[in-house]
């Protein structure tokens, strides 16, 4: 108890100070008049026609700063949700699917009105990806609107019925996998195209530099593509949608699936 | 106008970082791994939150916009005018990462934590010291 009132204490203490250093202009003056030197190059590059060297044709400059500003950045964080879920596969190594041990999920009316916010859900995810560079979005966000759906699907309906729908936590990897190489090519096509052209190009590149010509496609039938960043959004929402459903499936598991794994997996 | 806007800026910015403080004293003092796992998730959230507040600008006529141009622009007046009345994008981009790096701990801890509940029954952390158990995981 005494512990606990110690822990309060600093802990007090410590928002305290933290808000006296955000007060003094620790962070600078909040909330600032002007925006900051880098933020206005990015929000004025953003979508730029007439500086066709910085701009990414993005009319969302939150998602030219993830995939095109700092898109190796967001590649490397993929590969880390890629590496935790793997963490997660060798945690519950052993596990086996069983069909038929039962589940029959909730009432009839939950269920069907369950199927028709799932249309939906799957509608936003989907919309949410294919418009990332032009309405506040993107590719993560896209994906773990997707997971809701198996998690929704989990609660309603039983795994049993995912099973039976035929998602296998094997098919999800699959596409997972396919997904992340899918994103390692489009960063390093910009290479390949370079090679074949005899010039110069970067890893992740989308747009034209000063002395590479190479690029993504801009525009879409007068609709902003922004190039890479509308691939990397979509890749993106397959990737953490598969990723997040796999995990989500995982711990829905029932004890007699979770048996050989708790006595040290393996064979 | 602007001093109501710096009033509430303050005091939600005050509000996060109580926010912290309350979270932390969840995963020092709870002996349950769930919501040990739960506090850990409110303090990543209320830094993520603070980030983004620090991106937030006023300015000196109109509401401050989104980091999102509502069309394409015409002329290159109607790039300045947007710069004029954007928010900060930049961290709105980190926050996203550091949501989707946070996510992959998580994850992962929760995986450890079901297991743990599966192999002893409870999630409270006292319990491999209470009596004799096997140890496989």
């Amino acid at each position: 108890m005494r512990k606990n009132i110690a822990v309060a204490v600093s802990l007090g203490t410590l928002a305290l100070t933290l808000g006296m250093v955000l007060h003094l202009g620790g962070l600078g003056v909040l909330p600032p008049r002007i925006l900051r030197n880098l933020a206005q190059v990015v929000a004025a590059n953003a979508y730029n026609p007439w500086n066709e060297t910085l701009t990414s044709y993005s009319l969302n400059a939150v998602a030219a700063a993830i995939w095109d500003y700092r898109g190796i950045d967001t590649i490397f964080e993929t590969a880390v949700l890629f590496a935790a879920v793997t963490g997660v596969t060798a945690l519950f190594r052993g596990t086996v699917e069983k069909v038929g041990l039962g589940g029959r999920g909730m009432l009839f009316t939950l269920k069907t009105s369950t199927k028709i916010a799932l249309l939906l859900i799957a509608l936003v995810s989907v919309s949410l990806a294919l418009h990332g560079h032009l309405t506040p979005g993107g590719g993560f966000q896209a994906g773990s609107v997707f997971a809701v759906i198996v998690a929704l699907s989990i609660t309603v309906f039983s795994i049993e019925a995912l099973y039976n729908a035929g998602l296998r936590t094997k098919s999800l990897m699959k596409a997972r996998l396919v997904a992340l190489a899918l994103i390692l090519f489009i960063a390093l096509l910009p290479l390949a195209a370079s090679l074949a052209i005899n010039g110069v190009a970067y890893i992740a590149q989308n747009q034209a530099k000063e002395d590479s010509a190479f690029a993504m496609p801009a525009a879409f039938l007068n609709t902003p593509l922004a190039g890479s960043v509308f691939i990397f959004n979509v890749l993106e929402l397959v990737a953490v949608a598969a990723s997040l459903s796999y995990v989500l499936i995982l711990f829905a598991m029932r004890k007699e699936e979770l048996e050989h794994a708790l006595k040290g997996g393996g064979k | 106008m602007n001093d109501l806007l710096s009033l509430a800026f303050t005091t939600a910015i005050t509000a996060f970082v109580i926010n912290i403080a309350i979270a932390s004293y969840g995963v020092f003092t709870k002996t349950s791994l769930l919501k040990k796992a739960i506090s850990i998730i409110i303090f990543s959230d209320s830094i993520s939150i603070l980030a983004i507040a620090i991106g937030f600008r006023t300015t000196e006529t109109q509401y401050p916009s989104p980091p999102v141009l509502g069309e394409k622009p015409r002329t290159p007046s109607d790039v300045e005018a947007f710069v004029e009345v954007s928010v900060d994008p930049l961290p709105q981009a980190f926050v996203i990462t550091a949501i989707v790096i946070g996510l992959a701990a998580i994850t992962l801890l929760l995986g450890l934590i079901i297991l743990y509940y599966r192999h002893f029954g409870t999630t409270d952390i006292r319990a491999p010291l209470d009596e004799e158990y096997e140890e496989v995981i």
